[in-house]
């Protein structure tokens, strides 16, 4: 069986053996993924970069496997803890959920269907951002990472309810800011 | 998975996303976690190596010394393999005999202690290539030795007197005959000594039974 085949967690595994190339895959699957994670979730401090590195130093330098669950929950865990650490460090007050409904909506010229998307997609990864952050991590680890409902209300330790929920306002927030982009 | 277990969904919303996901690090940002992730992978693979090499120095540490050990006490055991010093009497039959055939008793001794003291030659084939090879070298010194007291008594005979291997016994004689007559009785005397001792059973003449009688 070759790299491409294996599943996250044995590539883990057989990094932690020290097989770079299981590492090198590994890194190919999420690359992306953990990259736009962090950069929807920072939108206000921009520092995605800084974070990306640190999410993979601590993955990389891991003292111990991570015991059961997936390589993805694992992964993206780390990546939430750090962003809320960078939040504390930097004061950051949260956005409410009152706060958030009032802003005001900046409706772009569209010419071309092309520029229209193109705005589209850059207003709502501006109104992601401005999404409180209980609601944008739902939103983010539900979109970007993929993970379930079970999987989220574990890493973020609330109950199930709670979690769609704060999905539904997500959801209906941002579907009214972008309402012409729909 | 039924609905309760399911997170609500926007597929207008869903769309607009996927189609914004762009952006990605750079490939800086990759190079340097990934060799910071080789960096790790290597000490990983580098931690058996100071385990292993010290193991591996004990074992040839061990190797070398088990062969060195066996060789002190080959040495120490070489003097306990030669024979036990022989009594008394048997000493002084061995001298009794040497006098009788003065060279060759002391090279012939020396050479069936040497032989006596050899390893068997099929213990030594039975061995393993060390001690092989240290059996060989010690049997060419061996060798080496045996020929040495081979020629030892050409040596022994060349600083003995002379006179009593060099000459035949009745020229011998009248060399003595002509010491006599020619005045020198303390020369003659020496040489006739030397000459009973190494031919007892030969007969003197007249003369020199009469000189003898006379001194």
């Amino acid at each position: 069986m070759n790299d491409e085949e294996q599943s996250d967690e044995a590539l883990f595994r057989l990094f932690r053996k020290g097989d770079d190339r299981a590492f090198e895959t590994l890194y190919q699957r999420y690359r992306q993924t953990l990259y736009l994670f962090l950069l929807r979730s920072t939108y206000a401090t921009g520092d995605a970069d800084e974070l990306y590195q640190d999410v993979w130093s601590r993955i990389i330098s891991a003292a111990k496997p991570f015991d059961g669950g997936s390589f993805k929950a694992y992964a993206f865990r780390i990546a939430r803890n750090l962003i809320i650490d960078r939040h504390r460090r930097a004061h950051l007050t949260l956005v409410s959920d009152q706060e958030a409904s009032h802003e005001s909506v900046q409706p772009g010229k569209s010419v071309e269907e092309q520029i229209q998307d193109e705005e589209c997609s850059e207003r709502m990864k501006r109104h992601i951002g401005q999404l409180p952050v209980e609601q944008r991590e739902v939103f983010l680890l539900k979109e970007e990472a993929g993970l379930t409902l079970a999987q989220i209300a574990a890493m973020i330790d609330a109950g199930r309810e709670t979690v769609k929920s704060r999905m539904r306002y997500a959801l209906k927030q941002l579907r009214q800011l972008l309402e012409e982009c729909l | 998975m039924n609905e309760s277990d399911k997170l609500p969904e926007d597929p207008g919303l869903n769309r607009l996303y996927r189609g914004g996901r762009h952006e990605a690090p750079s490939e800086t940002l990759d190079q340097a976690v990934l060799s910071e992730a080789r960096g790790v992978t290597a000490k990983r693979r580098n931690r058996w190596i100071v385990p292993l090499s010290s193991a591996a120095l004990l074992l040839l540490g061990v190797g070398l010394s088990l062969p060195l050990i066996d060789l002190r006490n080959d040495i120490y055991q070489q003097p306990q393999s030669m024979p036990a010093p022989a009594p008394q009497a048997e000493s002084r039959s061995e001298s009794d005999q040497a006098l009788r055939t003065p060279a060759k008793a002391p090279a012939s001794q020396a050479i069936e202690r040497q032989d006596r003291a050899e390893p068997a030659p099929q213990s030594e084939l039975a061995a393993p290539p060390l001690m092989e090879q240290r059996a060989r070298t010690k049997a060419r010194a061996g060798e080496a030795e045996r020929k040495q007291l081979r020629a030892a008594p050409e040596a022994i005979l060349q600083s003995t007197d002379s006179e009593a291997y060099q000459r035949p016994p009745e020229r011998w004689l009248v060399e003595i005959e002509a010491m006599i007559e020619s005045g020198q009785d303390q020369a003659a005397r020496r040489s006739l000594s030397v000459f009973m001792a190494t031919y007892p059973d030969y007969p003197l003449p007249k003369s020199l039974q009469i000189w003898q009688s006379t001194q």
